[in-house]
């Protein structure tokens, strides 16, 4: 049975970003915990687009998730939070992955970053590395739409734009992600 | 072959959950808390400055319990300097009793055109020419110089009156006006003018301005107007392309001030 109190309360997907961002910032920080819950598989996605490794992508995601709630005073829209926690979810990947490089010697074959059992198959991989390199709204959509198994109309309302303009930004991104795979199998 | 979305639908699949995730983010949230100081900072800023100028305006206003009449007449001309473009009825009358009355619009740095019935008057300023059109003849002339409605208007913007208050206070045409009076020297010849001002307390801009003109010489005193009324002033309108250009409209001829026809490539004749 559903305690009275919780059923009153409108499930995170209700919400629109710029609700929770709101709210976090007015110091709830539960609100901050619906966005981490919402974004949480895109943004690891995101992450193991750059690192190959799901354990990275994990700890990259935690990082980014914190420095995106330190910084989240700094957003001018709160209805842009996706694109701009993707893009910090990028960003720290491609830190770690900086970090990671190995220092050896030229002439020595770097060390893969990925390990056994921790990756997954090469087209999933170019995938998500495609999604990756999506452009910032594009990025949100496919994630959300795909990674998180939302509808075009939650996807919406989350972020706060027409259905039709994310329908157009999910079809474009099919586009664009066909484009980059042909490109990487060549 | 499988399309996108159900290639992307399969990578979905490849994600392993993380059962922990939310918490361990939450915990390292919990852990970064001092350093979101910056908002609270942030708000005690605007919350400051707000009770500044709070206190400001109660100290002005116990100084000045009708600011408005604070306004000092530098800055009407200071306001009259920074507008883009102006329009206004433009009445003079003659020591004789005629009159004229023009529609003059003017935009800074650009040019000034003034209608009066047949007449259409069109300067620009960066030719330092005008263009006096009579549509009934068809004919147009051009002539070197400053119309003298422009002057007039840059006679206003380079006022230095020293009052630091109006005159007094007048209902015009319904409406409460400051009444800014002054006096200035004519340019070109002796002589010297009285010029009031009646300035929308609002915007702080004149509506309404006259110039009162006495010429010691009597001759060049039946030159000029002896009274200039602008009326009606309104700024920063929209002026609309090509109210300033000076081409000749098609189907007119240019014609010198003898009326006899002039060589275009000569223009201005003056």
């Amino acid at each position: 049975m559903v305690p009275v109190a919780a059923a009153d309360q409108p499930t995170a997907i209700h919400r629109s970003d710029a609700a929770l961002v709101s709210e976090t910032l007015g110091g709830d920080d539960a609100a901050f915990a619906m966005l981490v819950a919402r974004y949480e598989r895109s943004a690891r996605a995101i992450c193991y687009g750059v690192l190959r490794d799901w354990h990275l992508a994990q700890d990259a995601a935690q990082d980014g998730f914190v420095s995106a709630y330190r910084d989240l005073h700094r957003l001018r829209s709160p209805s842009s939070f996706g694109p701009w926690l993707l893009t910090i979810m990028r960003r720290q990947a491609e830190r770690i992955r900086r970090r990671r490089r190995p220092t050896a010697p030229l002439h020595l074959q770097p060390e893969p970053i990925s390990t056994a059992g921790n990756s997954t198959g090469p087209d999933t991989e170019a995938l998500l590395a495609a999604v990756s390199a999506l452009p910032e709204h594009e990025r949100v959509v496919v994630t959300l739409r795909y990674f998180e198994q939302l509808d075009v109309n939650d996807i919406a309302r989350i972020c706060g734009r027409p259905v039709g303009t994310g329908t157009k930004q999910l079809s474009r991104a099919h586009g664009r992600l066909e484009t980059a795979l042909n490109r990487s199998h060549r | 072959m499988k399309t996108m979305p159900e290639r992307l639908r399969a990578a979905q699949g490849a994600i392993p959950d993380a059962a922990d995730f939310v918490d361990q983010v939450m915990r390292g949230v919990a852990a970064a808390g001092p350093r979101r100081a910056r908002r609270p900072l942030r708000g005690t800023w605007v919350i400051g400055g707000l009770v500044a100028a709070a206190a400001c305006l109660l100290v002005a206003l116990l100084i000045y319990p009708d600011g408005r009449d604070s306004l000092a007449f530098a800055q009407v001309v200071e306001n009259l300097r920074r507008a883009r473009s102006v329009a206004f009825t433009f009445v003079a009358l003659s020591a004789d009793g005629a009159s004229e009355q023009w529609e003059v619009t003017i935009e800074d740095g650009v040019g000034m055109r003034s209608e009066s019935g047949d007449m259409t008057v069109i300067s620009d300023t960066r030719d330092q020419s005008w263009m006096s059109i009579v549509h009934s003849r068809r004919e147009a002339t051009i002539i070197r110089g400053t119309h003298q409605m422009a002057r007039v208007y840059d006679w206003l913007r380079g006022l230095k009156g020293s009052a630091t208050e109006p005159a007094r206070r007048e209902v015009v045409d319904g409406r409460d006006r400051l009444v800014f009076s002054t006096s200035d020297v004519v340019k070109g010849v002796p002589g010297q003018a009285a010029i009031t001002l009646w300035v929308d307390p609002e915007t702080e801009l004149p509506v309404q301005a006259k110039l009162e003109i006495t010429l010691e010489d009597r001759a060049a005193a039946a030159q000029v107007p002896s009274v200039i009324w602008l009326r009606d002033i309104r700024f920063d309108g929209d002026v609309e392309a090509g109210t300033f250009d000076t081409t000749v409209p098609e189907g007119y001829r240019l014609v010198g001030l003898d009326g006899a026809p002039a060589d275009p490539t000569t223009a201005p004749v003056r």
